[in-house]
């Protein structure tokens, strides 16, 4: 049984009597509050893998000054590495209708594909035969010690894209 | 009343639904039960027992003191009616074959021998057999087919979306290749004999002129180790081949090429009426195999596939002698040869070998060509080569079939000898 | 020997069968009836008593109820399958395979999960578009509809991430499409408008963060293995908590009628339980025959190096992927997705109506709601039945009937607009890859592009928003239609007329070479469509509707969009227009 409050009691003088009740659980809802954000934030980074177990697809080419005009072939990692005025692009040797590696002709100036015919221009483009796209172009990388680099984790076939940046690099 | 009302007061009443709606909920569950229950091999299993123990209580019947024929009955009667498999964990592989063909399980036929001739009760081991034992090797690794798989349909193939179906005949010998590297070798691999005959084609043909094997041979066409020999099926273009879907594998696909004409396989578009430029068809010769050869020579390019196969299963071969030559026109046979001139200029060098929209439309006839030209000059056409080659219309399409630079190929005291080989075979001018 | 219902009696009434089912005997008065539901863990959700109107099987079809059903049979098969299967790229194919093959019940019970997912996002669906005509969204049931829409993006993930799980061709490749559309997200995506400003590369993009890679491989297979076993069902069920137990405190089903008119109350036991039961019986009768029937596909092991052709994500996906024939991945497969759902969400607060047309079939009583709902659920449609029956090989269009080794020619080449170049400082008008088009160079080259394109957007909208209120008089609808039909085809006509002019022009010739039947007919309908969606509708009904400003330009505005998305396909389909305004600097095309 509680007597009923007439009066203010006595109250014992505050501590901090700057710190109300008020504000203390104001404060300690703030500070719950900041634990609830900053754990759904390291669960954020948490998902973020930091190491990949996908294999490289980096890969060396020699200098880029000794590259000659025109095209190289590198037949081992399956990739076209051509030379212009303007710098140097590489393009995946895989025809974009079934998958067969087409041939280079440079007299005729043209990529060959011996499976169904299809023709692709130095740009990668499908001038004749069955192929829907052009050719895929792989991102190049020149260090700073004049290696190329070709990345073939990073495609782009798309007129205007595959011209720009990493897909065209000045040499 | 309306047909509904009359379909929802009397037949599709809450009780008639109610009830039946059980009621064909636990007959489907049954069906389903039954259905799973029901297997192909169940069957296989009880028909092997039943003969066997017929056949030991008959030859029990002959010899009464057969102590073992005692023991072999209380093996079969103990075993269940269950799936069998042998696991080949180095492979990973997991062939469930010996569920029906029982007569291969080294506990239920210890001879892994049966009398019967009818499959799958049929077993006949052969020195094959005995040398690769089946708890080592499982199955699959030679015969192909899904292992996994226990039904016949699935097991042997082939099966949709399962692009290794069951080899039979002579391309069963393409699996040799995985482990072992002399096929060649008639004493060590007696068995592989269509595959020699099919590298005796190979050789003959001169294929190499314009495929590759792993990235030595001619660039004309593609690379039958890395390209053809495992090709997927989903970037194999079916269209004109008339093959029915059950037939649509990659060994008759490969077949096709060696007794279909290229150009009804891939017939290009020659006038450009679906293209920018027009395209010419196949550059591939029109071969006409016979059956057997087709095998032979399907065999030999199936076995160019790869498998991951562990170390040690890997066999260990003696190399292969180097064949002796006598003079330099042998040797400049044997150049001739191994880069394939002949599937371009035919094995003798005549040539004839078709290029379509070419000017001259077959291939030029070394044996009246090369005569025309002194050594150095016919050295310089060898390195240059000709490409493209001289069209018959000019609006028509850039013939396939032209001649590589073979500077980088062919040096030194090969080029020596290969000259020799062509001076060798030239007709000579009989006023000379 | 006491006798069968002594015996039932006394075991009722003992201490442990009343101590673990209350109420003993069975009387079945009113009481029994209400205690049963009101004190039952499983049954308490419903109400004792409920409206007579809602315990009709053709009110709701049971669709929700349905839906919940096959959550669970969706469960209890999945945690069965989960004993057999491993999610790593070396076992898990296996494993499907010896559910196929060596696991009693194991085709049948992969059948029965993979049917029931199907099954359920259709009743998913359905269950929307039945809420929607009901009126069942209005107030006070506006934040349970939006549960919903967020329980029906949640459903389609369940079934996406489960896609991936057999580890064959169409799970990699099918989750490869799927997933690339991430990639294109504005900002947050590696190959969306604006992800060179933060940095944003493939191996930190928004689609990284789902795969747990930079494509789809072991680490995707254990993502959404535990997404779609554990995280996403934990979600799912969180909401459709809320979601029942709105459905409850809001009234149940079938609100009460207009007018006022207490209606008769029937007692859910028996009476809606038993429906319930029945059609949850009917749906498991449906499902398992299915699954006796019917074998789930089951393709080549997973390969990262052959891309099939083609390449098709899940049926309810393939609307999104058709989609991409006509807008750039960001917009197909971000935005557009993103102002759906928003635009779902909206409907009740857009909806100025909260009386009429709730708990009952209002067809007529709703001409506006009902006829656009439908067309955009039916729209949504058309374009999955394309992505799946009309596009093959290439996403060439292949007629039913064609086979899909006929070879297509390539498509003729497509052409934009308006075209601003920032790299060499130009706009262009009417580029192609074949013609290069008008270009005028400089600042004000791209000024006249960026205006004429903004015009043509803003003309559309601002038309589109304007028109409808600015005639103030009714326009007779059947004469209207007519009109529209007419001058539709005067149009299309017309436009052949011109294209006979200007076909020798270097640019009509090589990007509209051909305009026949079917040209005239993509210029009438989609005109028709448009105008009569567009314009004629929204005049005859939205001019005197009660809806604050911001509540018709919301609505307008969604109006507008999906009538644009109609506009598009035309536009593409017929004539090759692939952008309105093109910004490739920027990766940035309309």
């Amino acid at each position: 049984m509680t007597e009923p409050h007439d009066e203010p009691k006595e109250t014992t003088p505050l501590l901090n009597p700057e710190l109300t009740r008020r504000g203390l659980l104001a404060g300690a809802w703030a500070a719950f509050g900041a634990f609830v954000a900053g754990s759904l934030g390291a669960s954020a980074r948490f998902m973020l893998p930091n190491v990949l177990y996908e294999p490289s697809q980096r890969f060396k080419m020699g200098k880029a000054a000794d590259l000659p005009l025109g095209v190289t072939i590198n037949k081992k990692e399956r990739v076209w590495v051509v030379r212009d005025e303007k710098g140097v692009y590489a393009l995946w040797s895989r025809c974009t209708h079934l998958g067969c590696t087409p041939n280079w002709f440079p007299a005729e100036s043209r990529f060959r594909c011996p499976c169904h015919g299809s023709n692709f221009n130095v740009d990668g483009d499908v001038v004749a035969g069955p192929a829907p796209k052009p050719l895929w172009r792989c991102a190049v990388d020149v260090t700073p010690d004049g290696d190329l680099v070709i990345d073939k984790s990073q495609m782009e076939n798309r007129p205007g894209f595959r011209d720009k940046g990493s897909f065209h690099v000045t040499v | 009343m309306s047909l509904k009302e009359l379909l929802l007061t009397r037949y599709f009443t809450l009780r008639n639904l109610f009830v039946g709606g059980n009621v064909v909920l636990v007959l489907l569950l049954a069906a389903a039960v039954v259905k799973d229950h029901r297997r192909e091999w169940k069957g296989v299993q009880k028909e092997f027992y039943a003969r066997e123990i017929k056949r030991l209580k008959e030859e029990k019947k002959a010899s009464p003191d057969a102590a073992h024929v005692d023991k072999h009955l209380a093996l079969l009667r103990g075993q269940g009616i269950k799936l069998r498999q042998l696991m080949v964990t180095a492979l990973d592989r997991y062939d469930r074959c010996i569920t029906c063909h029982l007569g291969y399980d080294t506990v239920l036929s210890p001879t892994q021998e049966t009398v019967y001739d009818d499959p799958p009760f049929k077993a006949r081991p052969s020195d094959i057999h005995r040398s690769h034992p089946a708890d080592k090797f499982g199955c699959t690794v030679c015969h192909e087919g899904q292992g996994l798989a226990t039904t016949a349909r699935a097991a042997h193939g082939p099966v949709k979306h399962w692009e290794d179906p069951m080899r039979k005949g002579a391309v069963l010998e393409a699996s040799c290749a995985k482990c072992h590297s002399n096929l060649w070798d008639e004493k060590a691999m007696p068995f592989t004999v269509n595959w020699r005959k099919g590298e005796a084609l190979f050789q003959k043909s001169g294929c190499i002129g314009c495929h590759q094997i792993h990235g030595q041979g001619g660039p004309i066409s593609v690379d039958l180790a890395e390209e053809t020999a495992d090709k997927p099926l989903s970037r194999i273009d079916f269209s004109f081949t008339g093959l029915s879907h059950e037939e649509r594998t990659l060994e008759n696909w490969i077949r096709l090429h060696f007794v279909r004409d290229p150009w009804t396989l891939v017939p290009g578009d020659p006038e450009g009426k679906h293209n920018d430029e027009p395209v010419p068809p196949s550059g591939m010769p029109f071969f006409n195999l016979s059956a057997e050869d087709a095998d032979a020579l399907t065999t030999y390019v199936l076995a160019l596939g790869s498998d991951r196969i562990p170390a040690e299963f890997l066999a260990p071969a003696a190399p292969r002698p180097a064949p002796a030559y006598r003079n330099a026109v042998e040797r400049g046979r044997a150049v001739y040869v191994k880069y394939g001139c002949g599937g371009c200029h035919a094995p003798d060098g005549t040539g004839g070998v078709r290029n379509f929209n070419y000017v001259n439309n077959t291939t030029p006839n070394l044996t009246k060509v090369v005569g025309t030209y002194t050594r150095p000059e016919l050295q310089e056409k060898i390195e240059k080569g000709v490409s493209p080659v001289d069209k018959k219309d000019p609006r028509g399409p850039t013939p396939s079939l032209y001649m590589p630079s073979w500077k980088e190929k062919i040096k030194g005291p090969e080029m020596d000898d290969l000259l020799t080989y062509l001076f060798s075979i030239a007709e000579k001018d009989e006023d000379w | 020997m006491p006798s069968l219902q002594e015996a039932k009696d006394k075991l009722i009434n003992s201490q442990i069968w009343r101590s673990m089912f209350r109420g003993g005997t069975w009387k079945d008065t009113s009481r029994d009836r209400a205690q049963h539901i009101l004190g039952n863990v499983w049954l308490h959700l419903h109400p004792a008593r409920i409206r007579q109107r809602a315990v009709r099987f053709t009110y709701t079809w049971g669709l929700g109820g349905l839906s919940f059903g096959l959550f669970m049979i969706l469960t209890v098969t999945g945690l069965l399958l989960m004993f057999y299967y491993r999610p790593s790229v070396e076992l898990a194919y296996r494993d499907i395979k010896d559910l196929e093959f060596a696991v009693s019940l194991g085709m049948f019970l992969r059948n029965l999960h993979r049917w029931s997912a199907h099954t359920m996002v259709l009743l998913v669906i359905l269950h929307m578009v039945r809420v929607f005509l009901t009126g069942a969204y209005k107030t006070p049931r506006e934040f349970n509809w939006g549960i919903g829409v967020v329980l029906l993006v949640v459903t389609l993930f369940l079934s996406f991430t489960g896609y991936l799980l057999p580890w064959d061709q169409l799970a990699l490749w099918a989750v490869t499409v799927g997933t690339n559309m991430a990639s294109a997200t504005p900002f947050a995506g590696a190959e969306g408008p604006f992800s060179n400003l933060l940095g944003i590369t493939n191996a930190n993009d928004a689609r990284f963060a789902l795969l747990g890679g930079t494509s789809v491989g072991a680490n995707t297979l254990i993502r959404f293995y535990v997404l779609h076993c554990v995280a996403v069902p934990v979600v799912a069920g969180a909401l459709m908590i809320v979601h029942f137990w709105r459905i409850r405190k809001d009234g149940f089903s079938a609100a009460p009628l207009p007018g006022d008119a207490p209606e008769k109350k029937m007692e859910v036991w028996p009476n809606l339980v038993v429906r319930e039961y029945i059609g949850a019986v009917l749906m498991l009768v449906f499902l398992i025959a299915w699954s006796v029937l019917q074998n789930a596909p089951l393709e080549e092991l997973a390969n990262a190096g052959v891309t099939p052709n083609p390449s098709k994500a899940p049926w309810y996906f393939l609307g999104l992927q058709e989609l991409l024939v006509y807008f750039d991945p960001w917009l197909a497969g971000v935005v557009l997705p993103g102002v759906i759902m928003m635009g779902l969400m909206a409907i009740p607060y857009v909806d100025p109506d909260a009386k009429r047309g709730v708990g009952y079939y209002s067809v007529k009583e709703r001409p506006f709601a009902n006829t656009v709902f439908l067309f955009g659920v039916g729209l949504w449609f058309v374009l999955i039945f394309i992505g799946t029956v009309l596009r093959g090989p290439n996403w060439s269009w292949y007629w039913p009937w064609e086979s899909w080794e006929i070879h297509k020619s390539l498509p003729p080449p497509s052409w934009s607009l308006v075209l601003v170049d920032l790299t060499d400082k130009a706009g262009v008008f009417f580029s192609s890859q074949k013609t290069p088009g008008l270009r005028i160079p400089g600042f004000l080259g791209i000024g006249a592009a960026l205006a004429a394109a903004g015009g043509m957007i803003g003309a559309y909208f601002g038309a589109g928003l304007a028109l409808p209120k600015l005639i103030h008089k009714e326009i007779p609808f059947r004469r209207a239609l007519w009109v529209t039909a007419v001058a539709s085809l005067f149009v299309g006509v017309a436009a052949k007329v011109a294209h006979v002019f200007l076909r020798h022009h270097d640019f009509i010739g090589k990007n509209i070479s051909q305009f026949g039947p079917t040209e005239i007919a993509y210029v009438a309908v989609v005109l028709f469509i448009v105008v009569l969606m567009g314009f004629l509708l929204p005049q005859k009904f939205l001019r005197t509707s009660p809806q604050s400003p911001v509540q018709y330009v919301t609505t307008m505005l969604l109006l507008l969009m999906m009538l644009g998305v109609i506009l598009k396909m035309g536009a593409r389909m017929g004539f090759n227009i692939k952008y309105i305004l093109s910004l490739p600097a920027i990766n940035l095309n309309l």
